[in-house]
């Protein structure tokens, strides 16, 4: 399918292109901030696993950062290169290495942030239980961070698959937040598991002091944290079967007028008919030269 | 007592592990074991080791077997898993850690110190100690890493003779292998880019091979942490990489459904440090469909490996004969410069034509030169048959007959023949020339550009015809000339002459095409004394020979594609007869043919040629011959489709809970034809390529020979190639390591979207064995395949054809009666299929009988839902009504005439512009009253009225839908499945209905909708909302047929949570509550339908696999 067709099938994309978003993951935070008013009386942000940029974007905007005179700090990381954004420092760097954590409260220095989010995806392998694995690790390095230098009161966000052991989270998460939402914008396919975590009012953990070190995993950074995580016991006992599960309040946002992203619309009569690029070309993936020798023919056995 | 009760599972296969110096294979499927003997291809035993994880790993030393998936791990005994019937839940055996388990292994003194490393995904390796007394009990004996605990993909534990040498694959390209006892990291090696998947030492311990996001292989030299090679080929990510053949070759496979067998190839330097590495596949094996091959495993001794994938199908492969260096000693070729070369005849212009193959004997070539070759003595010696010195002529099309006589005719374009009769040993016993036009005198001029024998070598069983038969040969003419027809000679086979009798001479007409018929293949019936004649541009033609004069019909472009490549008599009984067509483009059809009783012999020319196959129903009115298409189907793979045939294979109705060891054979299709530069035959009812041979490509006179064999699939496929000949065995190994490759079917290899299951049971029944009760069940998927299986009465499920006519991912499928199947799909397919259990074919058949064409000429828009109702006249189904919506908003609604094969639109409009997602009827008789129930992305349910829009005669007007009677907002966002049932009088008015919906918010609402019988006035109630029915999106509902004490509504709701859960409606109280919920292993959990044999209610659960449930109602 070409260019044209995908501006057909997916108007959220289009509208991303025609008003200069990087992606079109930027109507999910517009959208998530329409329902849960994210940004008020926020500076200082982590946007992880950013790029190509359309979250920081979003977040330099709201946050006034155009104005050089602005005192808010924005914080991007990613493992991909990102094409810089006015008022938003860039890292490119892995965010489950605790390396890269500790870069961060780095350029915080001291500081503590208001507002912490999270739209890492990895790319899926297919596998379920791995995918989730990842998935999840993805969520307690930003957690990690979370607990490192989130403010009192503050809010984290970030991005889900409702898979099998989603109720385990949203039950971990419930130990640091007053209120854990489920968030589902409208411009995020209802054909695709992903949804949102809302994490409203930052309570810290009251006998435990979050220590970040550089050698260690983020099963060992929470073991004392009491999330209610399975534990390594001596003998390996199964404890699986008494980890607690609850099901978080599911809120749909972006108003019911919105555009719906399942459903295909026809280019309305004489807009323009020629597609527009795309903002950001995706990067370059690792598999570029073997498809390149795919196409070559050069893959053929001899 | 739980009301679910699994009794199979199907899904991807995630480990494999041989049991060494036994035939026992240990197979991860969800997170059951299932435990074969591979040798016999038989399964001993099935086993539930998690209760969520999938088994990941499988570990085995001496008696102990350890399994790990996600954290959690299983240390059993193997006589455990082996001895008859025990416990099958081993659930309580489960331990867990507080990490992914990337790999575990044995220490190299286990016998002493009893323990096993297990690696985590933080790059942790945790020693354990393992305690076997009546109980198996663990304890941590260490833990121990390196200074990076950065977050894997991949690893492996290299175990040494003191300690172990971690491989770490990270996320971010490099490749960390570190000492366990010191901690030490002794190298990173860099070179791959993208996380890596997979690193693995070989047994020697001097080498490494590992494999990243890059799709790149590459072996590496451990003491220098030098990259030695990197191999190219896959072009998807590679899962499973190792070592085998004493370190020679290293084994692939990979998302992309192929297994890669990869040389290693060393070209000496001055020094061993100066050798050059490279790394080469040198085969290339296809067994599984849809995505990706997940497991994998060597058995080095046997030199034999397994793979498990996607589609739950487990295959074996035998990786010594098949790829070893020397697989020329089953290929063997001669050249003509060889042949030649003692006859002192060598032109170096001179090229192999043609040849014959007698029986597996030898071979008759023919050159360009017109020089004539025999290879004899099961093919060791040659010898040349000098050309008659009187005849300038060169004979290059061959004929040849057999069975009992060793006949080779020879024909030149100038209607020249030689014909040469051998003995058993392939000498010559007789020769005769002679020409066919010399008493044919009324087309002098008659070019012979082919010819084409039939006789009596097909299945039909009448056998004094056959006797008869045997002793003539009929030959048929062809030549360019349009106005010339087709002449039939007869030779008699004993004084090798033709009867000049005008009894035995026929010309047959040609049909007037408008491109010039050549025939490229022809089928003969001895029985009925048909002829069938294919062409290209996909003409058919039919012959009745048995009627003077003859007849002829002729059917123009039956199909799309270049030409009809094969013609194949499958079976001929009474007044039918069974055909198989082939078009050379892939696509393949079964076909009964019957005689038109009615036929009017007064009926003018133009009728004799019929436009395509589109029109059969009524085309058969007026035609010779009656066509009824039984089956149509594309290949899998692109390239020429040639022809197939039938082998037998044992068909299992194993579970996860029986075993039935019933013997009973079914036939399996194999299919062969071209795909770029090689030959394969391909067994289309398992799906996995049987044999291929790089013979260069399609453009080549080749023959295939298949060997007589019941099971095992042997023979020769013979080509030429340039100046040579040759010939290529298959299957003749003398010891069959097993029985059968492929030891678990699987289903589709992709997402599931929908399934229905017919309501009707059939009965298998087999000479030796007792009647099984099954039912038709049809599944779609991701992949755009459609599947028409068997779902037999204990819970199996077999495959029978995968359709592959859907070009794009498909959304629903439904049984709409016994015989008619709907499924809708992306780009605006909507297709109807016809299904025929007839007894005549040992299995269901599969049309598709008609397809809605799209409204758009770019057709974008996918057909979420559908619904029927069925039209009879006088008790006759005449036609359906179904109402269709699409993700644009649009709803459509037909009715179609089964007998014209025509879609009329009755109604076309807009719900919004949102997706609707669901239709349904609502039918009212009392009332007279059709309401379409539909819901959509917007959570809201809609009612339309309906009923004033149905079918009136001789009505073309297209209607717009009467206004909405219905709008309710019920879920926060999209509904995604909604189901409609009529509550029963005796608990209300009988014009009451409920609703259940669950949506993408995790709701499921019991909605009341009911028509006041006074007023008429519809009104509609929620009775129970259920916030968190679910804890992720609700995608399907299925109704029970039963109701629980007269009373209760039974529904199954799946989710993508991986959790089946039972409600029952409260038909007094109109209340819904949760019953039971059971978790199940088949992830993207989408789909699900409910069926009943002999009063007991069974589930299927569709997602990436599927799981049979019982329903136990007693409870
Ligand atoms: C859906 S995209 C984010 C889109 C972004 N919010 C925007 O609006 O442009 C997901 C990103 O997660 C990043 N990611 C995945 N794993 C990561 C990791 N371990 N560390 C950092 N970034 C990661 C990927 O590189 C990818 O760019």
């Amino acid at each position: 399918m070409g260019k044209g067709s995908k501006d057909k099938r997916d108007l959220y994309y289009r509208k991303a292109k025609e008003e200069g978003w990087r992606a079109r993951s930027a109507f999910k935070l517009l959208q998530l901030d329409e329902q849960f008013n994210l940004f008020e009386g926020v500076r200082n942000v982590v946007d992880l696993c950013a790029a190509p940029g359309s979250w920081s974007q979003v977040l330099s905007q709201k946050l006034n950062c155009i104005d050089s005179s602005s005192s808010s700090k924005i914080v991007a990381v990613d493992l991909q290169p990102m094409s810089p954004i006015p008022g938003v420092e860039c890292i490119q760097a892995d965010i489950t290495h605790p390396k890269t954590l500790e870069r961060i409260l780095g350029i915080f220095n001291g500081q503590l942030a208001d507002f912490i989010c999270s739209d890492g995806a990895p790319d899926v392998t297919g596998l379920h239980d791995i995918d989730e694995y990842i998935q999840a690790q993805l969520i307690l390095s930003a957690l990690q961070l979370t607990t490192c230098i989130l403010k009192p009161g503050g809010t984290f966000v970030a991005k889900i698959f409702r898979g099998r052991d989603i109720d385990l989270l949203y039950s971990q998460l419930g130990n640091l937040f007053e209120k854990v939402i489920c968030a589902k914008p409208r411009s995020s396919r209802s054909t695709s598991l992903e949804s949102f975590i809302v994490c409203i009012n930052y309570k810290p953990q009251k006998d435990w002091k979050p220590k970040l070190t550089l050698n260690q995993s983020t099963e060992e950074f929470f073991k004392d944290a009491n999330l209610g995580r399975a534990k390594l016991s001596e003998s390996l006992e199964n404890n699986l079967p008494f980890e607690e599960r609850v099901v978080a309040p599911f809120i749909a946002c972006g108003d019911l007028s919105s555009y719906d992203s399942d459903a295909t619309y026809s280019i309305e009569e004489g807009k323009q008919t020629t597609s527009l690029d795309p903002v950001q070309m995706p990067t370059a993936p690792p598999y570029k030269k073997a498809l390149e020798m795919k196409r070559k023919g050069i893959l053929l056995r001899q | 007592m739980a009301v679910l009760l699994k009794i199979n599972h199907d899904g991807p296969v995630t480990s494999l592990g041989f049991v060494t110096g036994s035939s026992l294979l240990l197979a991860g499927v969800g997170s059951y074991l299932r435990v074969f003997d591979y040798k016999k291809s038989e399964l001993l035993s099935s086993f539930s080791i998690f209760s969520r994880n999938k088994i990941h790993g499988i570990s085995i030393h001496d008696n102990v077997v350890v399994l790990y998936g996600g954290r959690n791990l299983s240390v059993l005994a193997l006589d455990q898993l082996t001895s008859g019937d025990s416990q099958r839940d081993l659930t309580s055996f489960q331990k867990s850690c507080d990490d992914l388990i990337i790999d575990i292994q044995f220490s190299s003194n286990y016998q002493t110190d009893n323990l096993i490393y297990i690696l985590t995904a933080h790059n942790i390796v945790i020693g354990v100690s393992i305690f076997l007394s009546d109980s198996i009990d663990l304890k941590i004996q260490f833990t121990k890493s390196c200074s990076e605990k950065s977050l894997l993909y991949s690893g492996s534990i290299k175990v040494t003779q003191d300690s172990a040498i971690v491989c770490a694959g990270t996320v971010l390209s490099g490749i960390l292998l570190w000492d366990l006892n010191s901690g030490k990291i002794l190298h990173n090696l860099v070179g791959h880019e993208g996380s890596i998947f997979g690193v693995k030492f070989n047994q020697k311990g001097d080498k490494l091979v590992s494999c990243s996001d890059d799709r790149s292989i590459k072996l590496w030299d451990f003491t220098t942490g030098e990259n030695l090679a990197t191999g190219w080929g896959h072009t998807a990510r590679i899962w499973y990489l190792s070592f085998f053949n004493n370190d020679t070759q290293v084994l692939s496979a990979s998302e992309d459904l192929t297994m890669k067998i990869w040389n290693i190839n060393i070209e000496p330097g001055s020094d061993s440090n100066s050798n050059k590495f490279s790394l080469n596949y040198t085969q290339n094996v296809e067994s599984h469909i849809g995505k990706h091959i997940w497991s994998c495993d060597i058995q080095q001794d046997q030199l034999l490996s397994v793979t498990g994938g996607n589609d739950g199908k487990i295959c074996l492969h035998d990786i010594s004969t098949k790829f070893a260096k020397n697989s020329k000693s089953k290929q063997f070729s001669y050249s003509l410069n060889q042949l030649s070369l003692n006859y002192e005849i060598f032109n170096k212009n001179d090229v192999i034509k043609n040849f014959v193959n007698f029986n597996d004997k030898g071979l008759l070539l023919t050159t360009s030169l017109g020089n004539l070759f025999l290879i004899k003595d099961n093919f060791q010696k040659f010898e040349l048959i000098k050309k008659e010195s009187n005849l300038n002529n060169q004979f290059s099309i061959i004929n040849h007959q057999f069975q009992n006589n060793h006949i080779v005719i020879l024909t030149s374009t100038t209607a020249d023949q030689l014909i040469l009769k051998f003995d058993n040993d392939l000498n010559i016993i007789e020769k005769k020339l002679l020409n066919i036009l010399t008493d044919v005198n009324d087309y002098p001029y008659f070019k012979i550009t082919n010819t084409f024998k039939f006789s009596n070598d097909n299945n039909d069983d009448n056998d004094n015809e056959k006797e008869k038969e045997k002793e003539i040969l009929n030959i048929l003419f062809e030549s360019p000339n349009p106005n010339n027809p087709l002449i039939v000679r007869t030779l008699n086979l004993k004084d090798l002459s033709y009867s000049n009798d005008p009894e035995n001479m026929w010309f047959l007409p040609k049909p007037q095409t408008e491109k010039r018929f050549i025939i490229t293949c022809i089928e003969y019936s001895i029985q009925k004394k048909w002829l069938f004649i294919g062409s290209r541009f996909t003409n058919l033609v039919i012959y009745d020979l048995s009627k003077n004069p003859h007849q002829m019909q002729a059917w123009k472009k039956i199909s799309k594609g270049d030409s009809i490549s094969n013609l194949n008599i499958v079976k001929c009984f009474n007044d039918t007869l069974l055909l198989r067509i082939f078009i050379k483009d892939g696509i393949y059809f079964l076909a009964k043919i019957t005689e038109n009783l009615n036929y009017n012999n007064e009926i003018n020319e133009i009728n004799k040629i019929i436009n395509g196959f589109n029109n059969l129903n009524i085309d058969n009115e007026k035609s010779l011959f009656q066509i009824e298409i039984l089956l149509e189907n594309k290949i899998a793979k692109g390239g020429f489709l040639e022809g197939a045939f039938e082998r037998k294979s044992d068909l299992k109705f194993d579970t996860l809970i029986s075993k039935d060891h019933e013997n009973i054979k079914s036939n399996d299709l194999i299919l062969y034809g071209f795909k770029s530069n090689y030959f394969y035959l391909y067994n289309e009812t398992k799906n996995y390529e049987i044999w291929n041979n790089m013979c260069g490509g399609s453009h080549r006179s080749w023959k295939l020979f298949i060997d007589s064999d019941d099971t095992q699939i042997k023979g020769k496929f013979m080509y030429t190639k340039s100046n040579s000949i040759i010939i290529s065995s298959f299957g003749y190994e003398d010891k069959l390591k097993f029985k059968e490759p492929v030891l678990l079917e699987g289903t589709h290899g992709r997402e599931i979207r929908d399934l229905s299951i017919s309501k009707k049971s059939y009965k298998f029944s087999n000479s030796n064995s007792k009647e099984i009760l099954y039912k038709h069940l049809v599944s779609v998927s991701e992949d755009n395949s459609l599947k028409l299986g068997r779902f037999f009465s204990n819970g199996s499920i077999k495959n029978i054809w995968f359709e592959r006519i859907h070009v794009s991912g498909l959304q629903k499928v439904k049984f709409i009666n016994e015989e008619f199947i709907c499924s809708s799909a992306a780009r605006e397919e909507f297709f109807i299929w016809r299904v025929q259990d007839l007894e005549i074919v040992d299995k269901p058949l599969i049309y598709c009988y008609d397809k809605l064409k799209p409204f758009s000429s770019n057709p974008d828009l996918r057909v979420m839902d559908f619904d029927t109702i069925l039209i009879f006249d006088n008790k006759n189904l005449v036609g359906f009504i179904f109402a269709t919506v699409y993700s644009d908003s649009s709803i459509r609604v037909f009715y179609y005439d089964l007998k014209l094969k025509q879609f009329n639109l009755i109604i076309s409009d807009f719900y919004k512009t949102c997706c609707v997602m669901n239709s349904k009827f609502i039918i009212n008789d009392k009332l007279n009253k059709i309401y379409l129930c539909i819901s959509s992305t917007d959570g809201h349910l809609v009612i339309y009225d309906v009923e004033n829009t149905s079918k009136e005669e001789g009505e073309l007007e297209v209607k717009k839908l009467s206004k909405m009677v219905m709008r309710k907002e019920l879920h926060q966002n999209s509904i995604k499945s909604m189901v409609v049932e009529n509550k029963s009088c005796e608990y209300g008015s009988g014009n009451e209905y409920y609703i259940i919906t669950g949506g993408d918010d995790n709701g499921l609402i019991l909605s009341r909708f009911s028509i006041d019988v006074k007023t008429g006035e519809e009104n509609i109630e929620i009775e129970t909302l259920i916030r968190d029915g679910a804890s992720s999106t609700i995608t399907s509902i299925s109704l029970s047929g039963k109701r629980k004490d007269d009373l209760k509504i039974r529904l199954i709701v799946t989710s993508v949570d991986q959790i089946v859960r039972l409600y029952e409606i409260d038909q007094e109280k109109n209340e819904m509550v949760l019953i039971d919920k059971e978790y199940t292993t088949v992830a993207d959990t989408g789909c699900s339908s409910i069926c009943e044999f002999e009063d007991k209610e069974y589930c299927v659960i569709g997602g990436t696999g599927m799981s049979v449930w019982k329903i136990n109602n007693d409870e």
